[in-house]
């Protein structure tokens, strides 16, 4: 069996190189379900790490952009050993970059730690109209809504997305949370949100005390 | 030249030495706020004599010493290049500019050794190809007739910022470029793309750098010196390397850049977007004169502290307290700004946030602010 801690460090310090090795290595070895599991439960340890590094400015945003492609690589890897099965969920959270803006690198970088730390995560892409919000709610029915945006503008999208999933009556048990550069503590309030973040891996530790209460 | 301009040439050149100056220097930064200020639907600027007569009205009222870049309308400025280039990195939606992110990735990077051995002729003869019609395989006549517009265009372009000028927005941008990685970053590699390259294949990436470097001399050489006016860079992909990185990837060829442009006689104006102090250290090696910093997200009081001795600083001005405070909110926040940011000289008030829509500002609160900037002696 692979050496779980060691895969863990090797994600936490970037190393490339050294988790594509052992997890190939690893899904060569014939191993069962549930073994495969135990390593990409590893793997996300490693993207907690990185997580942490993140807030205490050793990291920064390019680290975590290439954390979630390495974790990607890992995933990719083990996926033929996993099948169709796949952890336990946390949470469904219901994500997209507000509309009339196109900026999508923060949100991507939210998406990829939100799955690595158990969420679902349905992914609206960019420039998404409040009523793609309201109608993806409708569908999935998930506990969380995150509103991502750059531009200023962005405050009034993310408001009528709030303001819409209220006239649809969704917004009661939803927890909504927005992040990006233009977000405040005043925007929060204005806009209606639960929580705002300027930091992915913060905005994930908001999503995870949610889900567990 | 009126006197008011004249005087506030000297203000700005002042600034830019770092000298002490009558009064507090003030930079605008506003884009499509412009029309939004003085009550001009952003449909309404259909042409550029409209458009310079919005902004005279604007730089009448709020009475900045300069302005980082005039406004832009996107349906005169960028649909037409557009339209001529046959694509971009950019798209037209309701009068706004938006960029387009899916379409910035042209480049491979098995391409870098190709790139480095000719940076111009790569890009012009295969890269920017696969984006814009004008460099394909059109005909001649087209070829031409695209070019002769394109020229139309810049001419059109470059009347307009001498009519903001007549009217009495100086206009601080002699000319607008990007450092080198960020060309690289911004129209050929996109995020995921350039975080690849940082990360993988680092060297590659700074001698692409170094060798668009060496062919921007040329177009360095030929914007003409102005004591009162700066070549602008906005800078985009620092601010998400770390420090490690920035040194292996950014560094070389920024630092013979920022070199060039000083020896040469250039004020240069950086934009450091987001936030720059993991990079401080860094900075403070750049040439001792002709650099201005504006400064998004660090804190102000602390670049001042540790860059005062190499730049000129611009920022500070919340436009998040323009948005949400009161004006006595206002007037009190930039009174900070000047009580601890203005001694000692080098130091132009200006907005944290380009300004670009309502959220950015009320009108009356950055009328209460320019006012009293305007009448503050130092």
């Amino acid at each position: 069996m692979l050496d779980l801690k060691a895969l863990t460090q090797a994600i936490g310090d970037l190393n490339e190189a050294t988790v594509v090795e052992m997890v190939n290595r690893f899904a060569e070895s014939n191993p069962s379900n549930e073994e495969a599991q135990k390593v990409v439960q590893a793997c996300q340890q490693g993207m907690v790490i990185v997580g942490d590094l993140f807030e205490k400015n050793e990291y920064f945003v390019g680290d975590l952009i290439f954390a979630g492609e390495i974790l990607s690589q890992a995933i990719d890897i083990l996926k033929p050993v996993l099948g169709g099965e796949t952890s336990q969920k946390i949470g469904t959270i219901v994500i997209g970059t507000v509309e009339g803006d196109l900026h999508d690198i923060g949100k991507n970088i939210f998406c990829g730690m939100a799955e690595s730390a158990g969420f679902e995560v349905v992914d609206l892409g960019i420039d998404v109209s409040p009523s793609t919000f309201v109608e993806k709610v409708r569908e999935v029915k998930p506990q969380l809504v995150g509103m991502s945006g750059v531009l200023t503008l962005s405050l009034d999208s993310m408001k009528s997305v709030v303001d819409e999933l209220s006239q649809a009556g969704l917004r009661g048990g939803l927890k909504v949370i927005i992040g990006g550069n233009p977000v405040s503590a005043d925007a929060c309030k204005v806009i209606g949100a639960d929580a705002y973040t300027l930091n992915a891996a913060e905005g994930i530790k908001i999503c995870q005390g949610w889900v567990k209460k | 030249m009126s006197d008011l301009l004249k005087e506030k040439r000297e203000r700005i050149a002042k600034t830019i030495r770092r000298e002490e100056v009558d009064k507090p220097s003030f930079m605008m930064i506003a884009d499509d706020y412009v029309p939004y200020y003085v009550g001009v639907e952003r449909s309404e600027v259909t042409s550029w004599d409209k458009a310079a007569e919005v902004m005279g009205r604007f730089a009448e009222d709020v009475q900045y010493d300069t302005h980082a870049f005039p406004y832009m309308p996107a349906n005169l400025f960028h649909t037409p290049k557009l339209e001529v280039l046959g694509g971009g990195t950019f798209m037209v939606r309701d009068f706004l500019k938006m960029q387009n992110p899916k379409e910035v990735k042209i480049l491979e990077p098995e391409e870098y050794p190709e790139l480095i051995k000719s940076p111009a002729e790569y890009l012009l003869t295969k890269v920017y190809p696969r984006r814009l019609k004008l460099l394909g395989d059109i005909s001649p006549e087209e070829k031409y007739n695209r070019y002769m517009r394109l020229l139309d265009e810049t001419q059109k372009f470059a009347a307009y910022v001498q009519n903001c000028e007549a009217r009495g927005s100086h206009e601080i941008a002699a000319n607008v470029m990007l450092a080198p990685v960020d060309l690289i970053f911004d129209n050929l590699r996109e995020f995921s793309g350039i975080i690849s390259d940082v990360k993988r294949r680092p060297e590659l990436l700074r001698d692409a750098g170094l060798a668009i470097f060496e062919e921007f001399k040329a177009l360095i050489d030929a914007t003409p010196l102005a004591e009162d006016k700066a070549i602008f860079f906005p800078l985009h992909i620092p601010a998400f390397l770390s420090p490690k990185d920035f040194e292996k990837v950014y560094w070389p060829s920024f630092k013979l850049l920022t070199e060039y442009l000083v020896e040469k006689g250039h004020n240069v104006l950086y934009y450091f977007e987001k936030n720059y102090s993991h990079l401080h250290d860094f900075l403070q090696e750049l040439p001792k004169k002709g650099i201005i910093g504006i400064f998004q997200e660090d804190d102000l009081r602390v670049v001042k502290k540790k860059l005062g001795g190499t730049m000129a600083i611009a920022g500070g001005l919340s436009t998040a307290i323009l948005k949400n405070g009161t004006k006595e909110q206002c007037l009190e926040h930039v009174k900070g700004l000047i009580d601890d940011l203005c001694p000692g000289g080098g130091y132009f008030i200006a907005p944290t946030t380009p300004m670009m829509f309502p959220v950015d500002g009320r009108q009356e609160n950055l009328k209460a602010v320019a006012d009293y900037i305007r009448d503050y002696s130092l």
